[in-house]
């Protein structure tokens, strides 16, 4: 017990004093969640409105796949991405193996079902009248998409949300595709992995303090906009 | 298929081995909780040694294979009774800590550096200390353990033995933080060198069907011979640690009849280790 | 005149189901077109197509002499339609009567152009920082009709703008929408179930039913069930005891129209073929369509409008509450499928 107390307290210490390996940390895990939620809302939220708003056979086949790999494991995922990019693979030539870029790809991966899926079942849920509302004042297809999400603002923070989440506290990717390179492309969940498996339970938990930080950050940010809304 | 049993026997330790605490103490009287390296554990050297050693002495080896520095921690936390390890400056600060007694040299296997066949950084043939100066002074890309391992303390070491700084945020320098494998995997995708023990690298050269993207560059040098020993867990400092089943098996280790049989364990066909225990009887 | 909105050969199609079929409709500048049916009747859905809302499955649709699609195009910023339930965008009363204007890119005074809309709704300037929640229906419906009167639209269309709301909001929209037409000369196509309303205002009244466009009316509607009765002839039973006589129906459960010009009041014999209703007289009124007297009654539960013209003597004995006998001819019951 008395250990786990003395981690708590040596946690609190690193942070304070702003270790600089434990920030550098930091900075890489919010660096590349930038750069993967980035990414996946510019290409889920489009995507998942075309799933949501449009009627076409196979619609509904095509949603429950999208609701699959909302569980696909990071571990996968993480083989994938290496394999792709892995010098012998189709994307060697790009170097991107052992990148925070690399571990975005993978993220992105992670995060686009998730997103296509909350932003597909928040556009559904979307008033059936909205259409015919826009449409009757004149509104272009491009309006059209624009007012529908701004419409459905809520569960798009909701769908953003639940996949920085995910990409937040995965550690496959990271690991796997990132290599957990010091100074590079250790990110918060590959550190607390290695730190535990030196026996380094400070550094451990402090990193574990700074994700549970930013978890809540988010969490209490989006209640606001959901009083707000 | 040997290391996939090893893997799993391990895995049922963790698993089970508070169940054995609980329920079965007799069974629980003559087992002896081992803290030790990967490098012993995934070579299948412990697979290959425990039927030795229960016949020889009636104990029953349970082993946690870790890096050097959780394993030296295991030890201070008391949860393991006899480590077998290979940092001997770390290891001599945890007996004179007062965690370890009774350090006694076993074998020692070697280190190999290893990189791409074309040796980008030309360093082939020289000696340990001009190759990794020539490394720094080229910006050849270097994969370190980085994870606070006994292979990762060695090159720590390497470094300071030949007067050089220990490179830490140049960007040639990649901290892996990972097991052994996987920096190899990585030093082979970067095109970079690394440090390897030698039973690491037969795997690899074996899973590469003897056509690995990574060749030994420099081996032999006096600097890359790696000493394990044996350490006794305190009993005052832990009262629950088997000191007496610690003894016997660390007895058996430096004794004749286990120095021979660690000489005689191959892996896919090569020595690994060389006995080298201070009086063997 | 030149017709404003001209439908030629239009069809309309859910899955496999025909929803409306109008073969010719002419809608003309300035004029109030009145749209009657029952519930599921294709009003909605012309009321969609003309509002350029939904793609007709097959027929043209021109505006102003020049064919037009759904959803694109000038002309769609020209007619605007009020929607049966409209929606109300999550913002505030402001921003949803703004949007129109600047879909449009309209410059100018917003803010003058959204007091305006509200005055025209009859609700207080102090609305306009409302948020989309806290509105009553009646005043959420006077937001959404505001929201197109401000776009000043060539063509209004109207889906049951009265019909979820209080008397107050119901009279205010009533305004508001004449408003429009006497100021800017809006073009009005409006879907109702309030008959009177519509009678009293509307230049014209399309009656639809089943998709389809009726040629008289939808006066004097005559539901089933029929049943066979003597000599080929098929009989609904009214609740006084008395009988409604038709030809054959195509189905028993099918529903008629007795037009009211073919009701005439007796007087003296039954002509051959003819047939007897005793009913009560309700109301005399004129007609705006005959220029003449009518009369309203009731047989037995069934509500009848009588047109045949009526001279003074009959007029005398059709005061209301008084009893009298009419005459129809079973084979001018029209069956509608």
């Amino acid at each position: 017990m008395d250990f786990i107390l003395q981690g708590v307290a040596q946690a609190i210490v690193l942070l304070a004093s702003g270790d600089w390996e434990t920030y550098s940390a930091v900075f890489a895990t919010v660096q590349v969640s930038g750069l993967s939620m980035g990414a996946s809302l510019l290409i889920g939220i489009p995507l998942g409105y075309l799933l949501g708003y449009l009627d076409f056979p196979g619609k509904k086949p095509l949603r429950t796949v999208v609701d699959t790999l909302l569980s696909l494991p990071t571990v996968f995922i993480g083989l994938v991405v290496y394999a792709f990019l892995s010098y012998r693979g189709p994307f060697g030539e790009l170097s991107l193996l052992f990148t925070l870029t690399g571990i975005a790809i993978g993220q992105t991966i992670l995060a686009l079902p998730v997103v296509i899926s909350l932003t597909a079942t928040a556009v559904e849920s979307l008033d059936r009248h909205l259409r015919l509302t826009l449409v009757s004042l004149g509104a272009s297809p491009r309006q059209i998409f624009l007012t529908s999400l701004w419409e459905a603002r809520l569960g798009l923070l909701i769908a953003a949300v639940t996949a920085t989440g995910r990409v937040l506290t995965e550690v496959g990717i990271s690991m796997m595709v990132g290599g957990n390179i010091k100074w590079q492309t250790r990110t918060i969940t590959t550190a607390i992995a290695l730190e535990t498996n030196k026996g380094q339970f400070a550094t451990g938990i402090a990193l574990g303090l700074v994700l549970l930080a930013l978890a809540f950050a988010i969490n209490v940010s989006l209640s606001f906009l959901r009083r707000r809304g | 298929m040997k290391n996939f049993t090893a893997h799993w026997k391990r895995i049922g330790t963790i698993l089970f081995f508070p169940l054995f605490l609980a329920g079965n103490s007799q069974a629980a009287d003559k087992e002896l909780m081992m803290a030790t390296t990967t490098s012993t554990d995934d070579t299948g050297l412990l697979e290959y040694l425990a039927p030795m050693v229960t016949k020889a002495t009636g104990i029953t080896v349970k082993w946690v294979g870790t890096g050097t520095g959780k394993a030296l921690k295991m030890g201070e936390d008391c949860n393991a009774d006899v480590l077998l390890v290979h940092a001997p400056a770390a290891e001599k600060k945890f007996v004179e800590a007062g965690f370890g007694i009774n350090r006694r040299e076993v074998m020692y296997n070697d280190f190999v550096v290893i990189g791409p066949n074309a040796d980008p950084a030309a360093i082939k043939g020289k000696d340990l200390c001009t190759a990794l100066k020539t490394i720094t002074d080229k910006k050849a890309a270097f994969v370190s353990r980085g994870d606070d391992s006994g292979t990762h303390k060695m090159e720590l070491s390497l470094w300071k033995d030949c007067a050089l700084q220990a490179p830490d945020k140049e960007s040639w320098y990649l901290q892996a933080g990972q097991g052994m494998m996987p920096t190899i995997t990585m030093a082979a995708e970067r095109g970079g060198y690394t440090l390897a023990d030698r039973g690491t690298y037969i795997k690899y050269e074996a899973d590469n069907q003897g056509k690995p993207p990574l060749a030994i560059i420099l081996e032999g040098d006096k600097h890359l011979l790696n000493q394990y020993s044996v350490i006794e867990v305190n009993p005052q400092k832990c009262p629950n640690a088997k000191n007496d089943l610690a003894r016997q098996y660390g007895d058996w280790m430096v004794g004749k009849e286990g120095q021979a049989a660690i000489g005689g364990f191959k892996l896919l066909g090569k020595q690994l280790f060389t006995p080298n225990a201070a009086a063997a009887k | 005149m030149e017709p404003f909105i001209l439908l030629q050969g239009v069809k309309h199609f859910y899955k496999e189901r025909l929803a409306l079929d109008i073969p010719e409709l002419q809608i003309e500048k300035g004029s109030i077109t009145g749209l009657a049916g029952p519930n599921g009747s294709g009003k909605s859905t012309l009321l969609r197509i003309l509002a350029l809302a939904e793609q007709c499955t097959s027929g043209t649709l021109l505006v102003e002499g020049t064919p037009v699609w759904a959803y694109a195009g000038k002309a769609s910023r020209r007619i605007t339609m009020l929607p049966q339930e409209p929606y109300l965008l999550r913002r505030t009363v402001y921003d949803n009567i703004a949007y129109g204007l600047r879909l449009r890119n309209k410059g100018g005074d917003l803010k003058a152009a959204v007091g305006e809309g509200l005055a025209l709704v009859g609700l207080d300037p102090s609305f306009a920082a409302r948020r989309w929640h806290e509105l009553s229906g009646g005043e959420a419906q006077r937001v959404a009709l505001a929201a197109r009167l401000v776009l000043r639209p060539s063509c209004l269309l109207l889906d049951e703008p009265t019909a979820s709301v209080d008397v107050k909001s119901g009279l205010l929209i009533q305004q508001a929408i004449l408003h429009a037409r006497e100021q800017w000369g809006t073009t009005l196509v409006i879907a109702s179930h309030n008959r009177s309303w519509l009678h009293d205002i509307c230049d014209h009244l399309i009656f639809l039913y089943n998709g389809r466009r009726l040629e008289c009316c939808l006066d004097n509607f005559l539901p089933g069930p029929w049943s066979p009765a003597e000599t080929g002839l098929w009989q609904a039973s009214l609740s006084d005891g008395q009988a409604l006589y038709a030809g054959k129906p195509s189905r028993p459960d099918s529903n008629g129209v007795l037009p009211p010009s073919s009701l005439r009041l007796m007087n003296g014999t039954l002509r051959e073929g003819e047939r007897l209703l005793r009913c009560t007289v309700i109301a005399i009124y004129i007609d705006k369509y005959l220029h003449a007297p009518s009369l309203q009654v009731n047989c037995g539960g069934q509500p009848l409008v009588v047109s045949s013209p009526l001279d003074e003597d009959e007029l005398d004995a059709c005061r209301p509450g008084r009893e009298v006998n009419l005459c129809y001819r079973p084979e001018n019951v029209i069956w509608l499928d």
